[in-house]
């Protein structure tokens, strides 16, 4: 069984006689948070404000960090004015302890959502500022007012180029939202990936880049993706998203042996590979009909004499990668498990075994993205260049031999010598065809 | 907005550097694979635009390949409805058609990078603005068109003259692949080369095709993808 992330979600401060049957206060979680995080296969511990010690301490269990909703963040904190008229449930040491964790997480790329009221914490935590009552803000359309218990449901027009769409990979999202506060200059270091139609910045998430920092992800939303997830997939990818990236951060942290990576073997070439690939290749063209552009023999398989994980690697080049549900179902069908893939918005993944072993990757990327053009130029370079080849297999069988049951430390040590011969292979094809 | 739907004319089609270019533009897509006979014609209150690509067949071919007269009826619709149009190759020879003009062989048979030259009117183009006077544009074709009524021109070249025009304020055309990126273009020259000598019908060995690919396909592209950045912004405009 593979490794379940723990995932740390802040609590709200729970008033006198707010915990049943006793005089005190104390912490809490709304509960669909905890199911959407569950659903997604992670397990969840709370962290409550009053909570003492130095962020790394406190973050230090933990795979992912989830920031939720509640009321208003000190207006101190960006400049705004403390007097407002509007202002509800403002929570100072809520507010510290969120900013301080978010920071830890930025810092120690610990991948993390944040949620509504979490989403303004983010901004905040990064330097920009909110309007303190969105009601008052001309030209705005329903937002929800929280201390009215009115919520709205408004589409969010996704930018193409973020994590919000890898993650879900829609481009209009049907959000629930009840807000009155929203972001208005966005933090240093943050994307504005997602607005209603009036404008407003519904997400943000830190901007990195893709190609460098591939595995980051700090993701904020206005609205309540909890509220609709059980039944619309592209809100309840948003946890699915952060599960995952937990997941993997979780499988490569320092373990005691314990269920957390996996072993595996490097086999040496094999010619029947090709012929595998055009087999699969026929089912999938198929399957996936006039939504494929092109199918292409990818990875170390695909290189003739290069020793590899017997798993034969296949790229499939679509028309667009949204909606989900023009090819997920039918990979499905074939006998695929996909696993979205949240940092690239050009890409998703899928896989099938036989017989309990691994037979075939499937990545299914947008046609003519970098995605697809970064791993056709790497396949080509190393059938052309039989030293870089033979390089890469010496590399890969180093790694086996040192990490036999840690394949994750193997995928890893190989990524800097993909990633110089793509950029050499990239910049060879855009010289010359 | 509604996706943009993609017209397949042909087997080996494989729609350039559209995809990416409409995908980060924020618009979605949808197929009709025109040349398979199972695929239901979409409605076009489905969409917010279409895009017409190229073919190896030609309008001369229109009584025994059905397909043609099938698009060609989408485009008289898409241009009557205002939903904006973008022909691209074939795609434009279609448009003319559509609109009640001829579609002829062309003087000269292009092949690979040839300069179009951009008049006046294409300056304030929404769409087409961006190709300069002399930017070598890919081709490969050996049918023209007269311009159809309403039509205005909006580049020219010495083999052909009629290179780009817009119809009213909602269809354009390109008789060149704005749309073909490298590996597009490879693939046409490899699977071409290997039934027909190329130097021989079209005037170009593949080797010279290579060559100017190799020169000028990074530029292409990058027009191309900004003809389907603007394409998409008419497009959000109007729906």
């Amino acid at each position: 069984m593979s490794y379940r992330p723990l995932v740390a979600v802040v609590a709200y401060h729970l008033g006198d006689d707010r915990v049943a049957r006793w005089p005190h206060g104390g912490y809490g979680v709304p509960g669909p948070y905890l199911e959407c995080l569950r659903r997604a296969g992670a397990r969840t511990a709370i962290v409550s404000p009053g909570e003492d010690g130095p962020p790394e301490e406190l973050l230090e269990p933990f795979d992912g960090l989830l920031l939720v909703g509640g009321g208003d963040i000190d207006p101190a904190r960006y400049g705004g004015d403390a007097r407002d008229g509007h202002l509800y449930g403002v929570e100072p040491d809520r507010d510290e302890l969120e900013i301080q964790l978010l920071l830890e997480a930025d810092r120690i790329r610990l991948p993390a959502l944040c949620i509504c009221r979490g989403m303004q914490v983010m901004n905040v935590a990064f330097g920009g500022t909110l309007y303190p009552n969105l009601p008052d803000v001309p030209g705005m359309i329903e937002h929800g007012v929280p201390v009215l218990d009115t919520q709205s449901l408004h589409d969010v027009e996704v930018e193409h180029a973020s994590r919000l769409f890898a993650t879900t990979k829609v481009s209009t999202l049907a959000a629930t939202s009840h807000h009155h506060q929203g972001v208005h200059r966005v933090g240093d270091g943050l994307l504005a990936s997602g607005r209603t139609s009036d404008g407003l910045v519904e997400a943000i998430e830190r901007d990195h880049d893709l190609d460098v920092d591939f595995d980051r992800w700090m993701v904020g939303v206005q609205w309540h993706p909890e509220d609709t997830a059980s039944d619309d997939p592209a809100q309840q990818a948003l946890f699915d998203g952060l599960a995952l990236l937990a997941r993997v951060r979780g499988s490569k942290a320092e373990h005691h042996g314990i269920g957390r990576t996996r072993a595996y073997a490097i086999a040496e070439p094999d010619p029947a590979w090709p012929g595998r690939f055009e087999e699969e290749a026929a089912r999938l063209q198929v399957a996936l009909g006039a939504q494929v552009v092109r199918i292409e023999h990818i990875g170390s398989t695909s290189v003739p004499g290069l020793a590899a994980k017997p798993i034969v690697d296949i790229s499939v080049g679509l028309v667009s990668m949204e909606p989900r549900g023009g090819y997920v179902p039918a990979l499905v069908d074939l006998g695929y498990r996909t696993v979205l893939d949240p940092t690239d918005p050009d890409h998703e993944f899928a896989s099938r075994d036989l017989a309990g072993e691994r037979r075939f990757n499937v990545h299914l990327c947008l046609a003519g993205s970098r995605f697809e053009r970064r791993h056709l130029a790497f396949r080509d370079w190393l059938r052309t260049h039989p030293g870089d080849a033979a390089a890469y297999g010496k590399l890969k069988r180093e790694l086996a031999a040192t990490h036999p049951n840690d394949v994750h430390t193997y995928t890893d040590g190989k990524t800097g010598f993909i990633r110089a011969i793509e950029a050499q292979a990239l910049a060879a094809a855009s010289r010359a065809v | 907005m509604e996706p943009i739907l993609l017209v397949r004319c042909d087997a080996f089609e494989t729609y350039g550097v559209a995809p990416s270019a409409l995908a980060a533009a924020g618009a979605t897509t949808r197929i009709w694979d025109a040349v398979d006979p199972a695929a239901e014609r979409p409605d076009l209150a489905d969409a917010s635009g279409v895009v017409l690509f190229g073919s190896t067949s030609n309008v001369e071919h229109a009584d025994e390949r059905p397909f043609i007269k099938e698009v060609a009826d989408l485009t008289h619709e898409a241009v009557e409805r205002g939903v904006p149009f973008l022909g691209l190759c074939f795609g434009a020879q279609i448009l003319a058609w559509a609109l009640g003009a001829d579609v002829i062989k062309a003087r000269v048979r292009e092949l690979g990078f040839e300069p179009i030259r951009a008049l006046p009117a294409a300056a304030d183009d929404p769409v087409l603005s961006h190709y300069g006077d002399g930017d070598p544009v890919f081709h490969w074709h050996e049918d023209t068109f007269e311009l159809p009524e309403g039509a205005t021109l909006l580049a020219t070249s010495d083999g052909v003259p009629n290179q780009a025009y817009r119809v009213g304020e909602t269809a354009w055309a390109t008789q060149f692949h704005a749309e073909v990126d490298a590996a597009e273009a490879e693939m046409w020259v490899t699977e071409a080369s290997a039934e027909q000598d190329l130097e021989q019908t079209w005037g170009k060995s593949p080797a010279r095709v290579r060559e100017e690919i190799g020169l000028h396909m990074a530029g292409h592209e990058r027009r191309g993808r900004e003809t389907f950045r603007r394409f998409v912004e008419v497009a959000r405009q109007r729906s």
